[in-house]
């Protein structure tokens, strides 16, 4: 057990450092939860409580500076604890929701803490030479890795155990309930992402995509297909109308009497 | 920056297309010291040195610090398209004296904020949540093929746009910004990703936020069914209904206690649950 936790603490922090790196995948739950099941030989249940996650998180994006609930520690946790516990999706959810946030916290006392590994970076570049800097970069990548380990390693070794425990108590209403919330959690990733998006005339383009997917039932990919050839034509209709406003700005200049037509 | 025709590079300190792969391989290592004051800057110094370390091989050591100091300021974008931006520095790096290389920090950072802006709407807003809905959709009935699927989904788009991103950067990213149509075509494309973003988020709302009543009015024969007679009107109604609350909440509070938001409506699906009223 103990080396199955610190095989999963390892994992969890790899999967963080492709978040401050690559960008190749295992930064979301589906991809970081299948190696938390592949680990505990439950490739299956794995990737339910994984996929559960995927689709609860599907909204929590880092943008700029801000740090979201942390989803790569909540998938590790909410899929080893959902296996080892045998509570599966309804556990998984439980223990991701609250160890996401934790670790959140944790996160942003790193971003903090990593101010100070630029500020050496800076006195260290006084030298002249290059490749001195590159271990307070390798430093940034061990905090991050660290802020995973740790807390995912705390969170499955201690609490595995304990959550099975808890388990014997709780009503199957509330199980239930558990996997019902999941399915309604999405709706705040996605509030977010639309209040980052909806600018003038976005509207449209909202109504457009309900219809596509609530009435015509496409498929993501064919509303996405369908978005990119909208994309297309609101372009081709904006760059006419800023032509025309230039245009008109040039009769402005010729006569100006005639100005003022326009209620712009 | 139009003085840049009439610098001769010498030929041992010109950048090779490997030497860019090399800061392209740093690239993919670019948010490790990620902190609030600087952000990415160490990142971005950490991928352009051997670039630099090439071209100020024989150049006075007080260049070589001034160097380094200029690429340590600010620097925050998205990192699938930072490799873009890197393609551009290195062009500019490449063609400026050393007394115009306030320029080099300016494209930088002109590109930044647009390019984060695009990589936001286009790909973590669209591109991830097509990805994981799609891989989601084979996991959850136990299916391998679903994690894979997401992985060959998101780097069939990925891989590319860091790898030609760097190299037309290099090559052709200098061109583009110096015609002046560069500006308006990063407007453009920002405007189209959020139509696309827009678009597709609103088709996941319908997908994947989930909202079933338990209830039904009359039994027997006659009984109805309320969730099938909602859906008969308008499908997703309360899956929309949930998504504007939470969209109306994170506007009123300027997206703060978001914490809160998440825990009440997790209580909220349980009690409901528990009562019954939701299944």
């Amino acid at each position: 057990m103990l080396l199955k936790a610190i095989l999963i603490a390892v994992w969890a922090g790899f999967c963080y450092l492709d978040q401050m790196g690559p960008h190749l995948g295992f930064r979301k739950p589906l991809l970081a939860g299948l190696g938390v099941g592949i680990i505990l030989g439950d490739v299956k249940q794995g990737l339910i409580i994984a996929a559960t996650l995927e689709l609860m998180w599907l909204g929590q994006n880092n943008v700029g500076a801000y740090q979201p609930p942390d989803v790569v520690s909540g998938a590790a946790v909410g899929v080893a604890i959902g296996i080892l516990s045998g509570g599966g999706v309804a556990a998984g959810v439980a223990v991701a929701i609250p160890t996401s946030m934790l670790v959140q916290q944790v996160g942003m006392l790193v971003m903090t803490a990593d101010i100070s590994l630029v500020h050496k970076a800076v006195a260290v570049a006084d030298e002249g030479e290059y490749g001195l800097i590159d271990k307070y970069h390798y430093m940034g990548g061990l905090t991050y890795f660290l802020s995973r380990a740790i807390p995912v390693f705390i969170a499955v070794y201690l609490g595995a155990p304990a959550i099975k425990a808890i388990m014997n108590f709780i009503p199957a209403s509330v199980m239930q309930g558990l996997t019902v919330a999941s399915k309604l959690l999405p709706a705040v990733g996605l509030a977010m992402l639309l209040s980052m998006m909806m600018k003038k005339d976005m509207w449209i383009f909202l109504l457009l995509g309900f219809v596509f997917a609530a009435y015509v039932k496409m498929p993501i990919i064919a509303v996405a297909m369908a978005a990119v050839a909208f994309a297309g034509i609101y372009d081709v209709i904006t760059l006419k109308k800023t032509k025309e406003e230039d245009s008109n700005l040039g009769d402005e200049d010729a006569n100006n009497d005639k100005s003022g037509g326009y209620d712009l | 920056m139009d003085k840049s025709a009439d610098i001769s590079v010498k030929e041992e300190s010109k950048i090779t297309k490997s030497d860019i792969n090399k800061v392209l391989l740093r690239a993919q290592l670019n948010q490790f010291s990620h902190n609030y004051e600087r952000m990415q800057s160490l990142g971005f110094t950490y991928a352009m040195e051997p670039v630099l370390k090439k071209m100020y091989k024989d150049r006075p050591k007080k260049e070589k610090v001034n160097s380094l100091k200029r690429h340590l300021q600010f620097f925050n974008s998205h990192p699938t398209l930072i490799p873009f931006i890197l393609g551009v520095t290195i062009a500019m790096e490449e063609n400026t004296e050393e007394d115009e290389k306030d320029s080099v920090l300016a494209v930088r950072t002109a590109l930044m904020g647009p390019l984060a802006g695009i990589g936001d709407s286009l790909l973590n807003f669209t591109w991830f949540p097509i990805a994981g809905s799609i891989g989601a959709a084979f996991a959850l009935k136990g299916s391998i093929l679903g994690p894979i699927l997401m992985f060959l989904i998101i780097n069939a788009l990925y891989f590319p746009l860091k790898y030609y991103g760097i190299h037309l950067g290099y090559s052709k990213g200098k061109d583009l910004l110096n015609s002046g149509v560069g500006k308006s075509i990063l407007d453009r494309v920002t405007n189209a990703a959020n139509v696309i973003g827009v678009m597709v988020v609103s088709a996941l709302v319908v997908n994947t936020v989930s909202v079933n009543l338990n209830l039904s009015i009359g039994s027997g024969k006659s009984q109805i069914v309320v969730q099938s007679m909602l859906d008969s009107i308008i499908p997703s109604l309360l899956p929309v209904g949930l998504t504007f609350f939470c969209y109306w909440f994170i506007k009123k509070y300027e997206g703060k206690h978001i914490v809160p938001l998440i825990l009440g409506i997790l209580v909220l699906g349980v009690l409901l649950t528990v009562l019954g009223i939701l299944k």
